[in-house]
C-alpha cells in the first residue's frame, strides 16, 4: 500500500475566515513535522486529516484511501488532540479497554496492545490510578498510547508537548521518534526545539498556506548568510528590535548580544555572520514570505 | 460489550447516585412506602355500615342542581374559577359573554334576572375576600323541560365561554357535582378483585406505577444531560469521534445503557414494593412478579421515551435549556394530567392513584397500550434522530452552525 499522505490544494473556510488555503503537501513515513504559529492553520489540517473536519474543496487520500472513507481513515489513524484527557474517575488500563472497544478491538488484542504499550510509555506502574491522578507528562504519555493502541499507520499529534516539563518533552519527543519507525508521524506545533529534535521532514504554516515544505537541513541551508550576531550596549535593544527580526538575545552586564536576521550585510558595526539554527531558519521563512515585517513583528 | 461498559459509566457516576436516592425516595418512599403506612388504609374486607370513599353516582338531580347552583354563585361574584393548562385562573365576564351566560342560567331555572332573585331570595352562606359571596340555593331546580342531554350541552356551553377548563366543562362535571358515597357492594366488589383477580400486586401495582411515572417524567434528564456532557467536560470528545465505531453502534449503547440504568431504581423498588405488600396481605395469594411486570410495561415506555427526547434535545441545546425544557413539560403534564384513569394516547403520565378499579383500568386497556406503543416509538425514533446529530457533530458538519455551535453543548 502507498504509504503516504497526499494533501492536494485543500480549503477550508469557517464563515468568512479562510482557515486552509490551497494547501498541498506530501507527507511520507516517519517523523513530520508541522511548525506554525498559533492559528496558523495546523489544528485544521490536522482534525481534517483526522476525518473530524470537512474540507471545502482540494483532495486528501491517506495511504491510498481518499478521506471521505471515513470508517477506514479512522481504523487507520491514530489521533492525539490538543486538548487531550479521558473521564477523570476511569483507571488508565480501563481507558484503554474503552476505547480499545470503540476501535473494535477484541478482549485478546486490547489486552495485549494495552500492556506492551504501558510498557512502553512507562506507565505500566500507574496502570490503576484514575486519569484525575495523573500528571500531565503522564496524561500526554497516556494520550500517545491510546493513539497507538490500534496499531494504526498514521499517527497525527496536535501540540503535544505544550505545557510539559523539558524532561517530560524530551521523553515524549523519544517516544515519538521511536513509534515513527514504522508508520506516519505527524507532529503539529509551534515549538520549534521539538521539530528540530526530532524531524527530519517538514512544512511550515501561516495564515492557512504552506509557506514552505523540505527537509530540515535544507530550511536551515536556506537561512545561511542571513543570520547575525551583534553585541551592543543594552540601551541600543530598541533600535536594533525596530530594525531587524530578532531571533535571540543573551545579556551580559550592560552589553548584549543580539542574534538576528537580515537578507545582505546589515549595516552595524562589528556584526558578525554565524550559522542558523532551526529557529532562525523558520524566522527567515516567516520573514522571506512577507509574514513578519522587518522589525520581526507578525 | 459497549453497553456493558457505558452502562459501567453511568451506574458509577455521582449523578446516578443522586438520580437512584431521588427516585426510591420521591418515587417510592413518600409515596407508595408511606401510604401504605398511613392510617386511612385499610386492608381488610369492608364491613357493612363503614365509609368506602365517593364515587361517581347517577344521580341526574343532584348534578343539576348543584351545577347550577355553583354557576348561579360564580354568576353572581362574576368570578369564575377556571384550570385551563392545569393552572387555576379566574375568569371575570363582561358584555355579550356575561348576557351569554345569564341565558343558559334563565334556560335552566326559567328565572330571567338571576342576579336580583338570588340576593332577594336566599342567605348568603359565608363571605370571602370581603365581596365574594356564597348563596345558599337548595331548592332551586333546574327546569323538568330541561333534559339531562339539554343541561350537559347548556354546560359545555358555559365551560367555552369561560374559555375551558371549568367545572362544567364534560371531563370534569361528574367529578365535581355528582358524587356520592361508595355503597357497601360496590367496596367489596371492588376488594374482591383486588384479591381474586389482581392477586393483590397487579392492584398494588398499578399505584406503585402511577407514582414511578411522574418522577420518570422528570428526573431522567439530570442524568442524560449530565452524562452525554461527560465527553465534551472530560476533553474526551475528539478522543471518542476519532475511533472507528460507527455513530449507531455508541449512541445505541449509550441509550441502552441509559433506559437500563434508569430502570435500576425502580426494579429495586418493586422488590420493596413487594416486601411493603406482603406486610399487609398473605404473601401466598399474591402474584410476585406483578410488580416488575407492570413496571415493564408501564414505567419501560417512558423510560424510553424521555430518554429519547432528552439525548436529541441534548445534542441541539445546551444541557441546561433541555433541564429547563424537560421540568416545564413535567409540570405542564402533571397539572394536566388527571389522577383517574382517564388517560388518552397522548399522555406521558398515566395516572391510576389507586391500588382498586381494576376495571377501570382494563376498560382503557387499549388505550394504555396505544399510549405505551406510542411514547416508545418516539423514543426511538428521538434516539434515531439522535443518532444523525451525533454524526454530524462527529464530522465537524454541524459544529460549523454558527447558531448551534454557540448554544450547544457539544460544540468545537
Amino acid at each position: 500500500m502507498d504509504e503516504k499522505i497526499e494533501i492536494r490544494n485543500v480549503s477550508k473556510r469557517y464563515g468568512s475566515k479562510t482557515a486552509l488555503d490551497n494547501v498541498d503537501l506530501t507527507i511520507g513515513k516517519g517523523m513530520f513535522g508541522l511548525l506554525g504559529r498559533n492559528g496558523a492553520g495546523k489544528t485544521t489540517l490536522m482534525k481534517t486529516l483526522a476525518a473530524l473536519h470537512l474540507k471545502n474543496s482540494g483532495t486528501i487520500t491517506v495511504c491510498g484511501v481518499p478521506i471521505e472513507d471515513r470508517k477506514r481513515i479512522r481504523s487507520m489513524t491514530g489521533y492525539l488532540p490538543q486538548e487531550f484527557s479521558m473521564y477523570p474517575t476511569m483507571r488508565v488500563e480501563e481507558c484503554l479497554d474503552y476505547l480499545g472497544v470503540l476501535s473494535g478491538m477484541d478482549k485478546a488484542l486490547r489486552r495485549e496492545r494495552a500492556d506492551m504499550l504501558l510498557k512502553k510509555v512507562n506507565l505500566n506502574e500507574h496502570r490503576r490510578k484514575k486519569v484525575k491522578e495523573l500528571s500531565g507528562g503522564m496524561k500526554r504519555r497516556l494520550g500517545i498510547a491510546q493513539a497507538l493502541l490500534h496499531d494504526p499507520k498514521v499517527l497525527i499529534v496536535d501540540e503535544p508537548t505544550a505545557g510539559l516539563d523539558p524532561e517530560e518533552r524530551i521523553r515524549f519527543r523519544n517516544l515519538l521518534g521511536e513509534v515513527a519507525e514504522e508508520r506516519i508521524v505527524i507532529l503539529s506545533t509551534h515549538i520549534v526545539g521539538d521539530i528540530e529534535a526530532s524531524c527530519e521532514m517538514a512544512a511550515v504554516m501561516n495564515e492557512g498556506r504552506i509557506l514552505w515544505t523540505g527537509r530540515i537541513a535544507d530550511l536551515i541551508h536556506d537561512a545561511e548568510g542571513k543570520v547575525w550576531t551583534v553585541t551592543v550596549e543594552s540601551r541600543f535593544l530598541p533600535q536594533i528590535k525596530s530594525l531587524y527580526s530578532v531571533t535571540g538575545m543573551v545579556m551580559q552586564g550592560s552589553q548584549t548580544t543580539v542574534r538576528f536576521v537580515h537578507e545582505g550585510a546589515p549595516d552595524l558595526t562589528g556584526a558578525a555572520e554565524t550559522s542558523p539554527c532551526l529557529e532562525d531558519a523558520y524566522i527567515y521563512c516567516l520573514f522571506k514570505n512577507g509574514c513578519i515585517d522587518m522589525g520581526g513583528e507578525g | 460489550m459497549l453497553f456493558a461498559k457505558e452502562l459501567r459509566r453511568v451506574v458509577f457516576s455521582k449523578i446516578f447516585i443522586l438520580f437512584f436516592a431521588a427516585e426510591v425516595f420521591f418515587g417510592f418512599y413518600t409515596q407508595f412506602w408511606s401510604d401504605m403506612g398511613a392510617g386511612y388504609k385499610s386492608f381488610e374486607p369492608p364491613v357493612p355500615g363503614g365509609v368506602y370513599g365517593m364515587v361517581v353516582v347517577d344521580d341526574p338531580p343532584t348534578l343539576t342542581q348543584e351545577a347550577t347552583a355553583s354557576l348561579i354563585n360564580e354568576f353572581v361574584n362574576n368570578e369564575y374559577i377556571t384550570y385551563p393548562y392545569g393552572f387555576i385562573h379566574k375568569v371575570h365576564l363582561k358584555g355579550a359573554d356575561k348576557d351569554k351566560i345569564a341565558v343558559i342560567l334563565s334556560t335552566l331555572t326559567g328565572i330571567s334576572d338571576i342576579e336580583h332573585h338570588v340576593s332577594s331570595t336566599y342567605e348568603i352562606e359565608y363571605t370571602y375576600d370581603d365581596d365574594l359571596k356564597q348563596y345558599a340555593i337548595p331548592e332551586l331546580g333546574v327546569l323538568d323541560n330541561v333534559s339531562i342531554d339539554d343541561f350537559h350541552a347548556l354546560m359545555t356551553e358555559a365551560d367555552k365561554i369561560l374559555g375551558g377548563g371549568s367545572k362544567y366543562s364534560p371531563d370534569e362535571i361528574m367529578y365535581n357535582f355528582s358524587l356520592g358515597p361508595m355503597p357497601y357492594e360496590e367496596a367489596l366488589a371492588e376488594y374482591n378483585s383486588l384479591i381474586n383477580d389482581d392477586k393483590i400486586t397487579n392492584g398494588y401495582a398499578r399505584l406503585f406505577c402511577d407514582y414511578h411515572g411522574i418522577d420518570m417524567t422528570l428526573l431522567p434528564v439530570f442524568l442524560v444531560a449530565v452524562f452525554l456532557s461527560s465527553d465534551k467536560r472530560s476533553k474526551a470528545e475528539q478522543l471518542i469521534y476519532s475511533r472507528s465505531i460507527s455513530s449507531i453502534k455508541l449512541v445505541s449503547a449509550r441509550f441502552a445503557a441509559l433506559v437500563t440504568a434508569e430502570m435500576i431504581p425502580v426494579l429495586f423498588t418493586a422488590v420493596l414494593a413487594n416486601i411493603r405488600v406482603a406486610q399487609f396481605y398473605d404473601p401466598s395469594m399474591m402474584d410476585m412478579f406483578a410488580m416488575f411486570k407492570y413496571s415493564l410495561i408501564w414505567i419501560l415506555p417512558t423510560a424510553i421515551a424521555v430518554t429519547g427526547i432528552d439525548m436529541l434535545l441534548t445534542g441541539l441545546i445546551p444541557s441546561v435549556a433541555v433541564v429547563i425544557f424537560q421540568f416545564g413539560f413535567w409540570f405542564v403534564t402533571m397539572l394536566m394530567t388527571p389522577m383517574r384513569e382517564t388517560f388518552g394516547v397522548f399522555d406521558l403520565v398515566i395516572r391510576h392513584n389507586t391500588e382498586f378499579d381494576r376495571q377501570g383500568f382494563m376498560d382503557n386497556i387499549t388505550v394504555f397500550a396505544l399510549n405505551r406503543l406510542l411514547f416508545t416509538a418516539l423514543g426511538l425514533v428521538c434516539a434515531a434522530l439522535y443518532v444523525f446529530v451525533w454524526k454530524l457533530r462527529r464530522e465537524g458538519r454541524l459544529g460549523e452552525s454558527k447558531l448551534l455551535s454557540k448554544l450547544s453543548l457539544h460544540r468545537h
